[in-house]
């Protein structure tokens, strides 16, 4: 396992999604409550807030139900739904929220000589970008005057086109 | 849903939605418009690959850039020095007119667009009129494609007068009627030297010059969704759809006619404040303990209550909705079956044309329906209350209809 013995998209899938599809099979879970969000990737800009999954975890991403104001889906014969309360946040918003009620951060994503982590996943396939951001407010700051995408650090995004659609629709969050 | 709340995103948000009839250039333009706003500090670059095609920024999908046709409805964000703009991508097909209304309910005002070689076509009069039954009667109309025109004003008034009349039809004056070519970038942010005969707006300006109509703050509308229970006290939850709620306004409790009084405002972290429109709170209520889908209202400005709610129906579902069929009627909080009663002039969407009396709505079918409840629902005009006079109907969980309370 690992990015350098198999390629990108087995690995990701491999750690991710089976991981989390035996977890949801052990625990039992009906639904899963995730912060994805539009602004991170054109294909996550395409989810519902409510988005049932197949037993077999696909999502049929041209084939979703219909989602009406804040009317939202709440019953079906989903194996599992997929809840996704902060789909409509930015990556500013987010942070201008962690600044607003003092929650406590990773500090992953405070700088440290000249670095921090903008998006963090597997160890593998994340890299740090140059930032001297060390405070959330310096990190609000960086982000008004960015023009990189969020997540410029990950890996699997930029593999080959769709990879980020593959892994979504075997069950990738 | 209700504008986010956060320090430093006090500038107003306007979502808008990008309709029209499939391949008039709906996500070329919003592309063209993130390609040239992307100088903005904050705003991420666009993708160099996408260059000349524009389509690709929100067209994300392996699907949607084989056909060339979106799929799925997208948002995506731009932070203007004036305001905060949220841009839904629809697709403009037949067959994914739901992922069209996904979209299309979230948004505050929308651009039609219209290719100046073909002009309206059936989706173009469809999402024309899903517009005008969502409420959303702030439109700019983008006629696109002027250069298979020749970039010619007599053939731009000829469509602008042809879309300026339909939209009229059904209640909405628009915004403003603007020539473009979105490929090339005439009047998308730039206003073109190409069109001299054009002295208006380019889409960009035009979005930053509408004003929306704000809701007035009305009487107070809580519906209930649901009571939490800790250290033996019942706490009402919910979001005020309208108006607000202070400690000791007696209220009454609709559909069941109950009076209450709000002992206590809860919410984290403490503070007795009167609730705002918005805002998601908690209320300890003296009196007979309401439950999900109950709606809390002032005395002496109540909501509907009726057996027999109606409205405008637009259906969905490829079998069609019959007569004394039984569905869920789902409106702010409450879900409740309802038996039709009546289906009467019945308009097809794709025409705009009256259809013959008939005991069925079929799918992409206007209707207006009458109700049988099993049980009182709480209703308003739609034009009076919008949370209140919206409603889906559904089939075993599924969204197979919407409709509007007149």
């Amino acid at each position: 396992m690992g990015p350098k013995k198999i390629d990108k998209f087995a690995c990701c899938n491999a750690l991710k999604t089976v991981a989390l599809k035996q977890a949801i099979a052990g625990m039992g879970f009906e639904a899963l409550l995730l912060g994805i969000r539009r602004d991170e990737h054109g294909v996550r800009a395409k989810e519902r807030y409510f988005s049932p999954r197949a037993q077999d975890f696909t999502w049929n991403v041209g084939a979703q139900p219909p989602e009406l104001w804040d009317l939202y889906a709440t019953v079906d014969e989903a194996a599992h739904d997929r809840i996704h309360p902060l789909l409509h946040m930015t990556e500013l918003d987010v942070w201008r929220y962690v600044r607003r009620e003092g929650i406590p951060v990773n500090p992953l994503y405070l700088a440290k000589d000249g670095k921090r982590f903008r998006s963090i996943g597997c160890a593998p396939c994340c890299a740090p970008i140059p930032s001297t951001a060390t405070t959330v407010d310096e990190i609000i700051a960086e982000l008004e005057a960015s023009r990189e995408p969020e997540r410029a650090g990950r890996a699997q995004d930029k593999e080959n086109a769709f990879t980020m659609q593959k892994l979504r629709s075997l069950g990738y969050m | 849903m209700s504008p986010l709340v956060t320090d430093g995103g006090e500038k107003p948000l306007l979502r808008i939605a990008m309709v029209g009839h499939v391949d008039h250039g709906k996500s070329t333009l919003i592309g063209r418009i993130r390609h040239e706003m992307s100088a903005l500090p904050g705003t991420a670059a666009v993708d160099a690959s996408v260059a000349g095609n524009w389509a690709f920024v929100t067209d994300q999908l392996q699907e949607e850039r084989e056909r060339e046709m979106t799929i799925d409805t997208t948002q995506t964000f731009l932070d203007t020095p004036v305001c905060r703009l949220v841009f839904i991508d629809v697709p403009g097909h037949q067959e994914l007119i739901q992922n069209m209304l996904s979209g299309a309910t979230r948004a505050d005002a929308a651009v039609l667009v219209l290719a100046g070689d073909e002009g309206v076509q059936v989706q173009t009069r469809r999402h024309a009129l899903l517009l005008a039954m969502l409420g959303i009667r702030t439109v700019i109309v983008a006629v696109n494609k002027m250069d298979t025109l020749d970039r010619r004003e007599d053939a731009f008034r000829a469509l602008e007068h042809t879309a300026v009349e339909e939209l009229r039809a059904l209640g909405i004056e628009v915004s403003g009627v603007i020539p473009v070519v979105a490929r090339d970038g005439d009047n998308v942010v730039q206003r073109s030297e190409a069109m001299p005969w054009y002295d208006g707006p380019s889409v960009m300006e035009a979005i930053g010059e509408l004003e929306l109509t704000v809701a007035p703050v009305d009487a107070l509308r809580f519906p209930v969704q649901g009571v939490l229970r800790h250290d033996g006290q019942a706490t009402v939850v919910g979001r005020v759809l309208s108006g607000s709620v202070a400690e000791g306004d007696a209220l009454t409790v609709c559909p069941s006619g109950a009076a209450v009084t709000v002992r206590a405002v809860r919410r984290f972290p403490e503070d007795h404040a009167p609730a705002q429109t918005g805002e998601s709170v908690g209320l300890v209520l003296d009196g007979p303990e309401p439950g999900r889908g109950d709606v809390l209202a002032p005395a002496g400005d109540l909501p509907h209550v009726t057996r027999t709610p109606a409205g405008r129906v637009f259906w969905l579902a490829q079998t069609p909705l019959a007569l004394g069929e039984e569905v869920a009627l789902r409106c702010a909080t409450q879900a409740v079956p309802v038996r039709v009663a009546a289906i009467a002039d019945r308009l097809d969407s794709a025409t705009l044309e009256p259809l013959p009396a008939e005991g069925a709505l079929a799918s992409m079918q206007l209707g207006t329906v009458a109700f049988a409840a099993e049980r009182a629902v709480v209703v308003e005009p739609f034009d009076r209350m919008a949370g209140l006079g919206r409603f889906v109907l559904e089939r075993r969980g599924t969204a197979v209809g919407f409709g509007i309370v007149g």
